[in-house]
């Protein structure tokens, strides 16, 4: 499958989770986010056909609005281990949005998401996508064996 | 009539956005208790009467599938209704809970008036604000 | 009958039972209808656009403009009529995509987005709503009974109430 077309999934993936739990929406792909730090990021590893793994990254100022929207507060009102929380749990419904996108009718197993330090990154070779949201931008990326 | 529930997800984000909507739903809620596993539900349902499960799939110690066998196995719990809410989307996976007793399946994401429906329905009460 | 007309931008409350609160041409504006079936207070708000913040003179000059100005205010001007927020049923229309004067489709969808996330943070829930699609609507409520009707298929008259319809229109950008 063409690296583009995995990329679409992230990108329709993200919109489709952001848009029903969190209120907010995909504008289109982000120019340059390197200059945000520092990064809050979730990955897990998931089992089926095929196996891989997955993760998401996000400023952490986009993160505290992303945590904010979704449990219905005030962005002051979050804490930092609500962000993680939330961060990991929109890895976890992305994921499994693109996976039932690459294989409509393959059960998928997930591992609980686990948050990351804030410096890092997504591995190299993965289809990835830099997305900018309303309010900052969202990183996320997926790997695959490398014969798919 | 106030509802007790049981909200099982290894996310304590997504036990925080299924409270909330069960706040916002116009049911009376009694109780709403939390488990993170299979096994801390079971645990829970043996102490507590709920007349309602929510149940995620994909969680560490005691997967949802396990945990829904477990309660069809116990004459003491099978009766309690469940309502499977998972990431996982496939049409085998969603026959296959129905099947081993499960009365409703929503998958992530969800809207929030969505799942107040799903449980209305499971729970077999109309939509109409209390 | 008396029927209220809302125009774009505008708002308005009433718990007179022979009231009908109309608003015409929703194309990607949307229509937030407010009824409390005990007191038999309603209320309907029709706004074009989902923030404030960028037009703070504008949202002073005329806060129904906006969904996070209009709202609050929908709400309360009915609380100060006697609704209760536990018993209010708010049903939506609207949020269709059709282009605005920037050239772009998604005006529909952000004020849709802007209203969800306004009433999550809120504590409420839609009980019904008819959003997107590409065509412009006209919807009323009638304040003695709290049904919302819009024109069907065929111009047969359709109540909204008390279920949620063609939700995912709106998410799968239709």
């Amino acid at each position: 499958m063409p690296v583009s077309e995995l990329e679409q999934m992230l990108c329709d993936s993200t919109a489709e989770v952001l848009e029903t739990m969190f209120f907010t929406s995909v504008m289109g792909d982000a120019v340059d986010a390197s200059s945000e730090t520092p990064w809050i990021s979730a990955r897990l590893s998931f089992d089926g056909r095929p196996s891989g793994r997955f993760g998401v990254r996000v400023p952490l100022q986009s993160g505290r609005k992303i945590a904010a929207d979704f449990l219905g507060l005030e962005a002051d009102a979050v804490s930092d281990s609500q962000i993680g929380e939330v961060v990991g749990e929109l890895c976890n419904m992305v994921c499994g949005s693109v996976l039932s996108r690459l294989e409509k009718d393959c059960r998928f197993d997930l591992s609980h998401p686990e948050i990351e330090a804030p410096d890092a990154t997504a591995p190299d070779y993965a289809a990835r996508r830099l997305l900018e949201l309303e309010d900052g931008t969202l990183d996320v990326w997926l790997e695959l064996p490398k014969a798919l | 009539m106030a509802y007790n529930v049981l909200i099982v997800d290894d996310s304590p984000a997504m036990r925080s956005f299924m409270r909330r909507v069960l706040e916002m739903s116009g049911l009376t809620i009694g109780a709403c208790l939390e488990a993170g596993n299979g096994q801390e539900a079971l645990d829970r349902l043996r102490a507590d009467w709920v007349d309602i499960v929510l149940t995620d799939l994909n969680m560490p110690t005691m997967d949802g599938e396990q945990f829904v066998r477990c309660m069809e196995a116990d004459a003491a719990l099978r009766s309690i209704p469940v309502l499977v809410v998972s990431t996982d989307r496939t049409e085998g996976r969603v026959q296959q809970m129905l099947e081993l007793g499960a009365k409703g399946y929503l998958s992530k994401p969800f809207l929030p008036e969505t799942l107040r429906e799903e449980i209305e329905k499971v729970l077999g009460v109309s939509n109409a604000s209390e | 009958m008396n029927t209220i007309v809302i125009g774009v931008a505008d708002c308005r409350v009433s718990r007179d039972p022979d009231s009908v609160l109309v608003t015409y041409a929703l194309g990607s504006c949307i229509a937030v209808m407010i009824h409390d079936p005990v007191t038999k207070v309603g209320g309907l708000l029709h706004f074009m656009l989902p923030e404030s913040g960028p037009h703070r003179a504008k949202a002073e000059e005329n806060p129904f403009m906006f969904a996070d100005s209009g709202i609050p205010l929908l709400f309360h001007s009915a609380y100060d009529l006697g609704a209760e927020k536990r018993r209010l049923v708010v049903t939506v229309a609207g949020g269709a995509q059709i282009m605005d004067p920037n050239g772009t489709f998604n005006i529909g969808k952000r004020n849709h987005l802007a209203m969800r996330k306004i009433f999550w943070k809120a504590g409420v829930l839609v009980h019904a709503e008819d959003v997107g699609g590409s065509n412009s609507r006209t919807v009323r409520l009638e304040v003695g009974t709290g049904r919302v009707l819009m024109p069907g298929a065929g111009a047969k008259e359709q109540d909204l109430n008390p279920s949620i319809s063609a939700r995912k229109e709106v998410l799968n950008g239709v």
